[in-house]
């Protein structure tokens, strides 16, 4: 059983307890154990880890601490080895003994695990000088590295529940909101609504009780800041949370999680359990006449439940649909008490404002955006990961810099901000500074987060239609344009691509984008069409492509794509011809193979294993005949 | 159809009435809705003449019919608090559902308004008449029907609602529509307030009964102030509100939507008096850019009284929450979401197989005869 902390006092004094007892011990390895990372086997490299530091007696020197997502998820499994802060990476099992005999005992770095800059070829073995690090600014991933999720120890060894015990002891609840009002602290689920003005109408709303709520409905596609931040360090959302409910005058709060995240759930569970033994939560918090009771809710995977007022409804028990929100959810919300409902994020801001003060936070980033804001960027890029970069920061910079550019020297083509509503950013648009504000004036939005970068195999049109397709199944169908909209706009994007469009159909597409942004309910149906509008915007000549000349220059839609062997290259290795599934390829041996396009079902097997490069695909473009009668091949020059 | 008149004039009301006592207003959706001396309508001015005489009125209630008594008991179940803290009820319900309620609420004071004279029917004008009298009021049967009016006088009862003895002073607001000013109820839907003013403004998911849902996207007028476009249902008046029900925006929008809504269902064989095809009518579409459903679910023909045909539902939810707030029974509901939702009855049974009581509360709301009774379709055209 914990001592519970009953002032700021003993809080103070079990953190120095804390550092005190962790001082014996030399070298601490963390390993990061987010999602991306145990996928790639870190748990068993872990247990590889644990037997090896036992093996050479240094039980009790090192402390091994897994720790929640560190972000650098391509190159994972990742360890960290402090305080030199070594990072190795895409650690395997049999790379341990290697890391505990040199590195631990001797001090010496293991060369070949280290970051190596694919451009200059250095070895980087620090963490806080690899690129993707360099320019990133930490501040709510700062101690994902560091600290043990499932500890509360840890958290408050680094600082933790500081900025609480300032908000009950030093601070009136209005000076708090005052205080995230100056902050300028915009949602970071991605409306960027002023969450001080959120927490002040809340307050102000009559009706008792209030709620507090952690929006953690993470559901856009390749996005998992939420997640990392609710895995890897769960205790300071919910110390904003507290502060939140203390500055609100709430007494309970929820935390919804997506079944899909279990370990998030699990995790946050935890700390709430930790924080009740300590007296963090519960009744009279810290000793002060402040009591607040958590929840944790878990979706029942529903995209449209990350919806405020959807999110809302499921917590309720019922069908999570928006409803009309003429009354905002911050006065009539759960039960139609005054709810107020911010991101996982923007929770996870608080409580370095009270600690740090506004004015710090407002130093990073723009005028309009305070801050950092953590994407996930994914697709085509060479260091795929989470990133924390301050707002104002260009999508160049996240993209090359930090990203590492594009993945196989290939072209960029356009960027996709805010997961699956968000529009496509095209390259002349990449010195674009990213905030809430401009983000919307190019036609996509900040949304929660998520940044895909697509290259020039994207295909633009098949791109929209994959993101309505996505909504589509996402839609609630409570409103008319949402459910009809969509489907309407699949059925043609899908015919577009299909090779089957016809010129009139932008101007329906463009009939049926207005109506959905300008009629629909809630926020899925309004920005649904931003993917459709942003491709039509940026990427026109694609789609006239599409319909008029019937191709696909990124040659991605089946239908507009025709595979064709090369008699030039082909060696006839009868390599395609075996592995066709249809039979039809011909020739043989010792002549050039030819694909019978009648039979053809465009697989693109043939493309894939071909290993001269003789296979091609054409679109747009007149298929060459097949050679008349047997050819023979033409052997390469050596 | 029953047929009733009003037996109590207002100051008769009020003597049954304490000053202290918690009322109900109850009152049934069907025949005495017809017959001028219910429905929400009703029970609103009633509301508000108490309200302005200093009696407390802490609930209304709006049933599709009374005189099934399952109902009745359904409606006390589903909203045990605020019947408990009742004390009076006034029923505006013909005798049988007078008894119903008297039944279930044997501990209240249940006021009776009405006195049932015999079955009628509508006129070809949708005004009630009265065909099968009973034998009491010495009338004989005749096919033409009675004229209320008549009736009334001769039997020495009120064929009008209370408030031609007096006139309710609501509290009014001002607001500004197109341009012009209008005088309108404080707090009132701003729907409700512009159609009384004469505006057509297309609606399909909203029935004055019922709670607005904002699903059809059909009301969208432009509000001076506020952000974007907001469904009328959903808002509520303000003072001093402008407001502006149409410009080639909004109708665009709105030809827009009624051609999705159009694509949803079978437009072409919804019968002619549907309210959607009023509007399609209304708007001057004669076909639907979109690609038509060809949905080919079964026509559910299990009920004895109604029919319920998916093909051409266009999921407005009218008939869910009729279920829900006027029956009280819950049976039917969405299923599935997106573009795949659909109505089902209880957990997807032929609605013949369900505990379905036949109140018809469902298919009085239907604007599109998805769902349609066998035998008559007596509805009147909004």
């Amino acid at each position: 059983m914990v001592k519970r902390i009953n002032s700021p006092e003993d809080l103070e004094k079990l953190r120095n307890e804390i550092i005190a007892k962790s001082k014996a011990e030399k070298h601490v390895v963390s390993v990061c154990m987010g999602t991306g990372c145990i996928a790639l086997g870190a748990d068993v490299m872990m247990d590889a880890l644990e037997k090896e530091v036992e093996k050479h007696g240094l039980k009790g020197k090192v402390e091994i601490k897994k720790v929640g997502c560190v972000g650098f998820c391509e190159q994972g499994p990742i360890i960290i080895i402090y305080p030199e802060e070594i990072c190795y990476l895409k650690v395997k099992p049999e790379d341990v003994p290697d890391i505990v005999s040199k590195t631990l005992v001797e001090g010496k770095i293991v060369e070949r695990l280290v970051y190596t800059d694919p451009n200059t070829g250095e070895k980087i073995p620090k963490l806080g000088e690899i690129p993707f690090y360099k320019h990133q600014h930490r501040l709510l991933l700062a101690n994902n590295g560091r600290i043990d999720p499932r500890s509360i120890e840890d958290y408050i060894a680094v600082g933790g529940y500081k900025a609480l015990a300032k908000a009950l002891f030093e601070m009136k609840p209005e000076e708090i909101i005052e205080e995230i009002k100056a902050s300028n602290l915009r949602g970071r689920g991605g409306a960027g609504f002023p969450t001080g003005i959120k927490w002040e109408t809340t307050r102000n709303a009559p009706g008792e009780p209030k709620y507090v709520i952690v929006n953690c409905d993470e559901g856009d596609p390749g996005a998992f800041m939420d997640r990392a931040l609710m895995e890897g360090n769960p205790h300071s959302v919910l110390e904003g949370l507290i502060i939140g409910a203390y500055a609100i005058g709430a007494h309970e709060g929820f935390v919804y999680v997506r079944e899909e995240y279990p370990m998030a759930a699990e995790n946050i569970s935890l700390a709430i359990k930790q924080a009740e033994e300590y007296g963090l939560l519960g009744e009279n918090i810290m000793g002060s006449n402040f009591s607040f009771k958590v929840t944790v809710h878990r979706g029942a995977g529903a995209f449209v439940s990350g919806e405020s007022s959807a999110l809302m409804t499921a917590i309720e028990g019922k069908v999570g649909e928006p409803r009309p929100k003429y009354i905002h959810t911050a006065v009539q919300g759960i039960w139609n008490k005054p709810s107020c409902l911010n991101n996982v994020k923007t929770w996870a801001c608080v409580p370095l404002i009270i600690l740090r003060g506004a004015e710090w936070f407002r130093s990073i980033g723009t005028k309009g955006s305070s801050g950092t804001m953590i994407f996930s960027l994914v697709g085509k890029v060479n260091n795929t990961g989470l990133v924390e970069v301050p707002m104002g920061i260009t999508l160049r910079d996240i993209i090359f810099k930090i990203g590492g550019g594009i993945r196989g020297g290939k072209k960029f083509k356009a960027v996709q901000t805010g997961g699956p509503s968000g529009g496509f950013i095209p390259e002349e648009l990449l010195d674009t500074p990213v905030d809430f504000d401009e983000l919307r004036k190019v036609g996509s939005m900040m949304g929660s987060g998520g940044m895909v970068v697509m290259d020039e195999d994207t295909c633009m049109v098949d791109a929209a239609r994959y993101f309505v397709d996505f909504l589509l199944e996402e839609s609630c169908g409570k409103c008319v344009p949402c459910r009809e909209g969509l489907k309407e706009l699949s059925r043609i994007l899908n015919n577009i691509c299909r090779g089957e469009g016809k010129e009139e159909d932008i101007q329906l597409i463009e009939d049926i984008c207005e109506t959905m942004s300008e009629a629909s309910l809630c926020a899925l149906g309004r920005t649904a069409v931003n993917p459709v509008l942003t491709s039509l915007k940026y990427f026109r000549e694609e789609w006239d492509e599409h319909i008029k000349d019937k191709k696909c220059r990124a040659k991605v839609c089946k239908a507009l794509i025709n595979y064709y062997i090369d008699p030039e290259l082909c060696q006839a290795c009868t390599l395609c011809l075996r592995e066709c599934p249809v039979g039809a390829i011909h020739g043989d041996k010792e002549h050039v193979h030819w694909i019978d396009q009648d039979k053809c079902i465009k697989c693109g097997t043939c493309y894939e294993v071909c290993r001269f490069g003789a296979v091609k695909k054409i679109s747009g473009e007149p298929i060459p005949p097949p050679p008349k009668g047997m050819k023979p091949i033409r052997k390469r020059r050596e | 159809m029953i047929i009733s008149l009003r037996s109590l004039s207002y100051e008769e009301l009020k003597q049954n009435l304490d000053k202290d006592d918690k009322i109900i207003i109850w009152s049934c959706n069907l025949c005495i809705k017809y017959c001028g001396l219910g429905g929400i309508e009703k029970a609103n001015i009633l509301e508000d003449m108490l309200k302005e005489d200093g009696y407390s009125i802490i609930g209304k209630e709006i049933i599709s019919e009374s005189c099934l008594l399952n109902l009745v008991r359904r409606h006390k179940m589903n909203k045990e608090d605020i019947f408990r803290k009742a004390t009076a009820i006034i029923v505006l319900a013909c005798e049988s559902g007078y008894e119903c309620v008297k039944a279930v609420f044997n501990d209240k004071k249940v006021i009776k308004t009405v006195r049932t004279v015999g079955v009628g029917g509508l006129s070809s004008f949708g005004k009630a008449v009265l065909t099968a009298p009973f034998e009491w009021t010495g009338l004989n049967f005749n096919a033409n029907g009675y004229q209320l009016r008549r009736v009334a006088e001769k039997l020495g009862l009120y064929s009008d609602f209370f408030d031609a003895e007096k006139k309710p002073k609501s509290k009014m607001v001002n607001i500004i529509v197109n341009g012009r000013q209008y005088k309108v109820k404080e707090g009132s839907n701003l729907l409700e307030a512009l159609l009384s003013l004469g505006f057509k403004i297309p609606h399909l998911c909203y029935q004055p009964e019922l709670s607005p849902a904002g699903r059809c996207r059909l009301c969208l007028v432009k509000i001076k102030g506020k952000k974007g476009l907001l469904p009328a249902c959903c808002t509520q008046v303000e003072d001093g509100m402008e407001v502006i029900t149409e410009d080639d925006e909004i109708n665009h929008l709105r030809r827009l939507i009624l051609e999705m809504i159009m694509a949803e269902c079978d437009w072409k064989i919804l019968p002619r008096r549907s309210e959607l095809q009023y509007w399609i009518r209304k708007y001057h579409i004669n076909e639907s850019r979109f690609e038509l459903s060809k949905k080919t679910e079964p026509i559910d023909e299990s009920s004895e009284v109604f029919i319920r045909n998916p093909n051409i539902c266009i999921l407005c939810g009218r008939c869910i929450r009729a279920c829900a707030e006027l029956s009280g029974q819950r049976i039917l509901d969405f299923a599935y979401r997106g573009s795949k939702t659909r109505v089902v009855a209880e957990l997807n049974k032929p609605i013949g197989q369900t505990d379905c009581a036949v109140c018809m509360a469902c298919v009085d709301s239907c604007p599109t005869g998805a769902l349609a009774p066998k035998l008559i379709y007596q509805k009147t055209l909004c």
